[in-house]
């Protein structure tokens, strides 16, 4: 029989029967056998079968030594430990093709949902980086958030501390689904659909879901009709979001009332941030349906255009330290891009020419000075 | 229901996870372009759990065992999946990958990024425009 057959199919029991020295010869001959037939086999896995007989070896030398001390015990301890290690190099030198791992998690589990919650993490890394999509501060601060609090499940897990570890990996994965949302909302395309499937309190998840798609379509009306934002319906909307995290952190503690009584406040937040929008009014000339080919094609483009230059005013705002000669530069790009555009529209090339100009240097002068740090000078372009 | 645990179901589940590992690191070995610390983080997690899987199935501890394979492979399967997502930036995008751990000092990159993209938009429509009026430099 094949040596690495033999010591796979070696039974529990098969060492307790010996004696401590039939232990320790049997663990001799076996370990040198293997490692003979280890050099002269060709396998996937041969550098870990190594590993494993040299693991295997370092027991039996450690059970020899217990054995020298009597401690027979402690012997028979090493003894088993070297057999494990030695079926563990048997089982990689008789597969071919990288085993497959049985583990499936039963559902509604804490493992099940870390899983999810980790699936879920990197299907978003995935879909942003197979997009290139842009991924904005806000959203990467939180995603960050996410990825620690999956650590702070699986070390519940792994501490045994099952109940927490599953409200904490489900609490994730609603903020996920409200972060996956955003970057499709700050991307103006579909991206990723997390599915905020938890399963500890499905009540309180409907009314935090339902939150979550208020506060996004708040946000959605607001990023379209105000590039520099709009200081009122932001501040709703902030709170709005600080109490979707007191509602998650609720939901976490399992106190259901508390969750309740967040969502509600933050939906009439969410109301009256889209009460102010209402009676602000849209700016939709930009996105108007174009009379011809060319001039769909623009605006297509020109919408790009106005979520990048909306994105840059965010982070100028919130970043740079005197941002307001930037801002006023980035509004006279917007202002100048929508006349160019407009000018397109009605087949006026000079003044469309005029307009893109005068964009062009005015986005130039700002980059001077957010980038490159100096006093801004306008040049030819 | 799931199947009832024992020693040879959790040795067999120990030793192809050890193979997932090492084929995962020798990925992340060849894959010289950028070092991810969270891919990182979680291949030595998944290393230590496999090893404490380890000496619990030897101590014939199943329940144990169990549970530390099973977070060897919660961990080893989020950095297969983290691993794989960087390669694609890195064979498809412009290597600007989305960092999950706390990187500071991205401002003056992501501000530069939109700054190109809004300048080449507006280089691309001036040519388009006096292409259209004749006047192409």
């Amino acid at each position: 029989m094949d040596i690495f057959e033999h010591i796979k199919s070696l039974a529990g029991d098969w060492l307790k029967r010996k004696d401590a020295n039939e232990k320790l010869t049997s663990m001799l001959e076996m370990i040198a056998a293997a490692s003979a037939e280890v050099q002269s086999r060709k396998s996937s896995f041969t550098g870990l079968a190594e590993k494993r007989l040299q693991l295997a070896e370092d027991a039996r030398l450690r059970a020899l030594s217990m054995f020298e001390e009597n401690s027979l015990a402690d012997c028979e301890k090493f003894c088993e430990r070297g057999l494990l290690h030695l079926q563990i190099a048997s089982a990689h030198m008789l597969t071919e093709d990288q085993m497959k791992i049985e583990l499936a998690f039963e559902e509604g589990t804490a493992e099940e949902a870390i899983e999810r919650l980790s699936n879920g993490i990197a299907s978003l890394k995935m879909a942003v980086e197979y997009s290139n999509c842009l991924v904005s501060d806000q959203v990467k601060e939180k995603l960050i958030d996410v990825v620690r609090q999956r650590e702070e499940a699986l070390a519940m897990y792994a501490s045994g501390d099952d109940e927490d570890a599953h409200r904490v990996a489900e609490g994730a994965i609603l903020w996920l689904h409200f972060l996956g949302k955003q970057l499709e909302l700050d991307n103006d395309k579909p991206i990723i659909q997390i599915e905020p499937t938890v399963r500890l309190s499905p009540k309180e998840m409907t009314m935090i879901k339902g939150l979550t798609e208020s506060i996004i379509r708040s946000r959605t009306v607001l990023a379209v009709t105000h590039t520099r934002g709009y200081l009122r319906v932001e501040r709703y909307l902030n709170a709005a979001m600080e109490n979707l995290d007191k509602a998650i952190h609720a939901y976490l503690d399992g106190d259901a009332d508390k969750v309740s009584r967040m969502v509600t406040t933050a939906l009439m937040e969410t109301r009256m941030a889209d009460e102010l929008l209402k009676n602000t009014g849209f700016d939709e000339s930009i996105y108007d349906a174009p009379g011809n080919e060319v001039v769909d094609d623009l605006n297509l483009k020109g919408k790009e255009f106005f979520r990048r230059l909306v994105l840059l005013s965010r982070m100028i705002k919130d970043e740079y330290e005197e941002p307001d000669r930037a801002l006023n530069k980035l509004d006279s790009v917007n202002f100048l891009y929508k006349k160019c555009l407009q000018a397109l529209r009605e087949n006026n090339d000079t003044e469309a020419e005029r307009c893109a100009r005068g964009a062009h240097l005015d986005l130039d002068y700002a980059r001077q000075l957010v980038i490159e740090n100096c006093e801004p000078i306008y040049s030819d372009l | 229901m799931s199947k009832p645990v024992t020693k040879n179901s959790i040795m067999n589940q120990l030793v192809a996870l050890e193979q997932f590992l090492n084929r995962l690191m020798e990925d992340v070995e060849h894959a010289k372009y950028r070092r991810n610390e969270l891919v990182a983080h979680a291949i030595e997690d998944a290393a230590a759990s496999l090893t404490l899987g380890f000496k619990s199935l030897a101590r014939e501890k199943l329940a144990k065992a169990h549970l530390h394979v099973k977070n060897s492979w919660l961990q080893s399967s989020y950095a297969r999946q983290l691993f794989d997502a960087e390669t694609v930036e890195f064979e498809l995008g412009e290597g600007n990958y989305l960092e999950l751990l706390d990187v500071n000092g991205e401002f003056l990159p992501a501000a530069n990024g939109h700054f190109t993209y809004l300048e080449n938009d507006l280089k691309r429509i001036r040519a388009e425009i006096q292409s259209r009026s004749g006047k192409v430099k």
